[in-house]
C-alpha cells in the first residue's frame, strides 16, 4: 500500500493537537466496519503486550475498552497499512497515517506516557488494572458482540 | 443507590478521574469531594463470573456493547440538534474507539434520567463526516451540548458520571 504524505512537515502542531494537513477533498467513502484480520489483530495485541511492559503501562481494568482499541487499531493497519489511533476523528486518515503522529505508540505516548485511548495507562491512573498481558481469546470474546 | 445501577467493583476508581490538560476542557472543575459515584468501570469480576445480586447477562457483551441513546446523521441534525425545543447532548464516538464505549454506558443512564428536559443522541464520527468537521471534532470520546441550537459547552475524553451531569446542569440553569 502506498501513502501520500500531503502534509509538508509536521511543524510545531504538538501543543495544539491540530492537525497540521489541510482538509483534502473528503473521500466520503463509508466503510462498513469490517472485522480486522487475524494476522493485524494478533500483531497489535503482541505489540500492545510489549510496549506496555516497555512503558511500565498497564491495560485498562475493562478489558473490553483494550480490546476494541487493539481491533482497531488492526482495522486500520489493514486498511492504511499503520496502525493509526482509534480514538481520533481525522479529515484524511491516509494522510495522517503518513504522516506518523497518532500512529501507535503516538507521539504524546511516547512523550508523556498519554494514551487517551486507555490502551496504556500508568499505574497511578485509576483506570489501569494490574495487567499487562491480554489473549486473543480475551479479545475475542469481549468483541464477539459487537 | 439506583436499582438500574449495574453492580459497583469498585466506584474508588472515579474518585479522581483520568484528568489531565490533554483530556478535558474542564479539568479547573474538580475534584469534587467525594461524590456519590455510580458509573460502572468495573463490569467485569477479576475472576469467575459471580457477582453477588448480578443480572444473568454476560458482562462481557454488557462491556463492549454499543449505546442505546439513538443515532443522530446529518439527515436528522438540523431537526433534533438545533430546532430542538429542549437542550441536546451529542456524544461523537468512532467505531474502534475503546473508551467510547464507557461513555456509552453513562449517556445511557443520563438519557434515562434526564428523559423531558435533554435529549440525548450519538454521533459516529466515522460516518458523519461533515458535521464532526463542522463541530472541529479532533479526539474521540466527545460530548457536546446544545442549548437553542447552539454549541454551549463541550467534554473531551472519558469523564464520571458526575461530570457530565455537572455540565448539564450548568447548561439547563443558563
Amino acid at each position: 500500500m502506498t501513502l501520500q504524505l500531503q502534509a509538508p512537515s509536521l511543524g510545531a502542531s504538538i501543543s495544539s493537537f491540530v492537525s497540521p494537513l489541510r482538509r483534502s477533498t473528503h473521500r466520503f467513502v463509508i466503510r462498513a466496519k469490517a472485522e480486522p484480520t487475524d494476522k493485524s489483530v494478533e500483531i497489535m495485541r503482541k505489540f500492545s503486550e510489549q510496549y506496555a511492559r516497555k512503558s511500565g503501562t498497564y491495560f485498562c481494568v475493562d478489558k473490553g475498552v483494550t480490546s476494541v482499541v487493539i481491533k482497531g487499531l488492526a482495522d486500520h493497519k489493514d486498511s492504511l497499512g499503520a496502525p493509526l489511533c482509534p480514538c481520533r476523528h481525522y479529515d484524511d486518515k491516509p494522510a495522517e497515517a503518513g504522516q506518523g503522529f497518532w500512529n501507535c505508540p503516538c507521539v504524546p505516548m511516547r512523550e508523556r506516557k498519554e494514551c487517551h485511548c486507555m490502551l496504556f495507562l500508568t499505574p497511578e491512573n485509576d483506570f489501569a488494572g494490574k495487567e499487562q498481558t491480554i489473549s486473543l481469546e480475551e479479545i475475542k470474546e469481549s468483541t464477539a458482540n459487537m | 443507590m439506583a436499582a438500574s445501577t449495574f453492580p459497583l467493583r469498585s466506584s474508588r476508581a472515579l474518585q479522581n478521574p483520568l484528568l489531565s490538560p490533554f483530556l478535558s476542557s474542564h479539568s479547573h472543575l474538580n475534584p469534587t469531594p467525594r461524590p456519590l459515584l455510580s458509573f460502572p468501570f468495573r463490569l467485569r469480576p477479576k475472576t469467575g463470573v459471580k457477582l453477588p445480586n448480578g443480572p444473568p447477562r454476560s458482562f462481557k457483551i454488557f462491556s463492549v456493547r454499543e449505546s442505546n441513546a439513538p443515532p443522530v446523521t446529518r439527515d436528522s441534525w438540523e431537526k433534533s440538534v438545533i430546532n430542538s425545543e429542549i437542550p441536546v447532548l451529542v456524544e461523537f464516538y468512532a467505531s474502534w474507539c475503546g473508551p467510547c464505549r464507557m461513555v456509552h454506558r453513562v449517556i445511557d443512564e443520563i438519557s434515562v434520567e434526564y428523559a423531558g428536559k435533554l435529549n440525548c443522541f450519538v454521533l459516529n464520527a466515522d460516518i458523519d463526516l461533515q458535521i464532526a468537521e463542522d463541530y472541529e471534532i479532533k479526539a474521540v470520546p466527545v460530548v457536546l451540548l446544545f442549548k437553542n441550537g447552539k454549541k454551549c459547552d463541550t467534554v473531551v475524553g472519558t469523564m464520571p458520571k458526575e461530570f457530565y451531569i455537572a455540565a448539564i446542569e450548568r447548561v439547563l440553569k443558563q
